[in-house]
């Protein structure tokens, strides 16, 4: 277990001795690179310096940075722009992410993204990205596939939440609730994700995190219940936490376009995996 | 790359989100102001119900009372007795709703006010124009949903669960308290 990611990274493995620890290090290093490309909150990554050139020339970036980026547009070209990358200015209004008030006006959208061939980014205005909502998925994606390639036979890669795992033996998924732990489904093999607008503090609820903005309205998603979306990758399990989220379960056949599943609770909670 | 999951819940046991949270629209005090502006002193008459007496109310309201105690005052005004102020609780769909009935001195329905809702919704049963459907009956009005009190789309239970309330509130006031 480690903190990474702005919350605690947990692996858990199996297999021949010699290669889990390896396996193990090589997955913790897959989320520090992600973490050290994507981060918003870090002036230095990758993510920072396209936000802050890449609206004057194109850039290249790392092969990681632009496959996140490419998922992101098609998720929300898919969702008709409900998952878009571009909401980062209300998070900064809003205090959720670090920025001056300059940067708290948005002037575009996922259409302004503009992917070019070998990695190049160009953004057609100038804009805030935010990979927020993707990239721990995407890290999960990578370390899942760092721990089979070392030979694991079972693993559980959990970021707050956020999980992944393959191997023989079921994991049990639960659900956080006001009244206790809700086991909710088993996962043999793939990936489950939760958004939930509030938080638990002792049973009770907190404030609302509102850390999911609706990009049609500009305000915060203030659903109060969860909604857990299961998919073959961490990623799109991810993303499409934040799509679900806004628009309910008339989205099951944009989620099914991704082989994915969703559960929609109105209880307010979030997710854990044991 | 698949997935293999195995729900142990319905996978659509999804409510849509509430738009209205739970709240405590005022307290008794605020209630009573409203019902009867012009009293001057409230007299408490604590009801105790026998058996006998709760039998009797459950046979000719049709509903079946909470607890044998029942919360009651007398509204007074310059001396003059010129009403009833209940608080009660129903059921509205799975939390209390707690609620207050002001009843003229001749047993006609003065005003209803919601003092506290905790549902995530059917908070409709505050609207001022589904509570005046109460105002001026009597027990020789049915009292019942979808006879002269409207139900409420989307506020089903709490609308019919109120109305069986008030009702039975109504035949309390006429066997123990006149």
């Amino acid at each position: 277990m480690r903190p990474a990611m702005g919350t605690l990274v947990h692996i858990r493995a199996s297999g021949p001795v010699d290669s889990v620890q390896r396996s193990i290090d090589a997955a913790f290093a897959a989320v520090d690179l992600i973490e050290h490309l994507m981060s918003f909150h870090d002036p230095q990554s990758e993510l920072s310096r396209v936000n802050r050139e890449a609206a004057y020339a194109p850039r290249t970036v790392h092969p990681w940075t632009w496959a996140v980026l490419r998922r992101a547009l098609r998720i929300a070209e898919a969702s008709a722009g409900l998952f878009d990358i571009t909401v980062a200015p209300l998070l900064v209004r809003g205090g959720l992410l670090p920025g001056s008030p300059d940067a708290s006006f948005r002037h575009g959208n996922w259409r302004h993204i503009v992917l070019l061939p070998d990695c190049g980014v160009f953004l057609e205005r100038p804009m805030l990205l935010d990979l927020g909502g993707i990239a721990k998925g995407f890290a999960i994606d990578r370390a899942i596939h760092e721990l089979r390639r070392g030979g694991c036979t079972q693993a559980l890669v959990n970021a707050g939440g956020d999980l992944r795992c393959f191997g023989p033996h079921a994991q049990p998924i639960h659900l956080r609730r006001r009244d206790g732990l809700v086991q909710v489904a088993e996962l043999r093999c793939g990936a489950v994700a939760t958004s939930a607008p509030h938080v638990i503090h002792a049973g009770r609820l907190a404030q609302p995190l509102g850390s999911i903005f609706d990009p049609r309205t500009h305000r915060p998603w203030n659903g109060s219940g969860a909604v857990m979306v299961a998919a073959p990758s961490c990623v799109i399990a991810d993303a499409l936490t934040k799509v679900a989220a806004l628009a309910g379960p008339n989205c099951k056949p944009l989620l099914a376009r991704f082989g994915a599943q969703a559960l929609w609770d109105a209880d307010p909670a979030y997710v854990e995996g044991r | 790359m698949s997935l293999d999951i195995r729900w142990l819940v319905p996978v659509a046991i999804y409510a849509a989100a509430p738009q209205c949270i739970a709240a405590k629209y005022m307290n008794v005090d605020q209630a009573r102001a409203l019902i009867f502006p012009f009293a001057d002193e409230y007299v408490v008459k604590p009801v105790q119900l026998t058996p006998a007496q709760m039998q009797e109310i459950e046979k000719l309201s049709g509903v079946a009372g909470r607890a044998a105690q029942q919360l009651v005052w007398q509204a007074m005004s310059k001396g003059k007795m010129v009403g009833w102020f209940f608080v009660d609780q129903v059921i509205g769909k799975h939390e209390l709703i707690t609620y207050a009935l002001g009843v003229n001195a001749d047993g006609s329905i003065r005003q209803v006010q919601i003092i506290e809702y905790l549902e995530a919704y059917g908070s409709q049963v505050r609207y001022p124009n589904w509570r005046d459907q109460f105002v001026g009956k009597t027990i020789r009005n049915p009292l019942q949903i979808d006879s002269d009190i409207d139900n409420i789309t989307g506020a089903t239970l709490s609308a019919r669960h109120l109305t069986d309330g008030i009702r039975r509130l109504l035949f309390l006031h006429q066997s123990v308290l006149r």
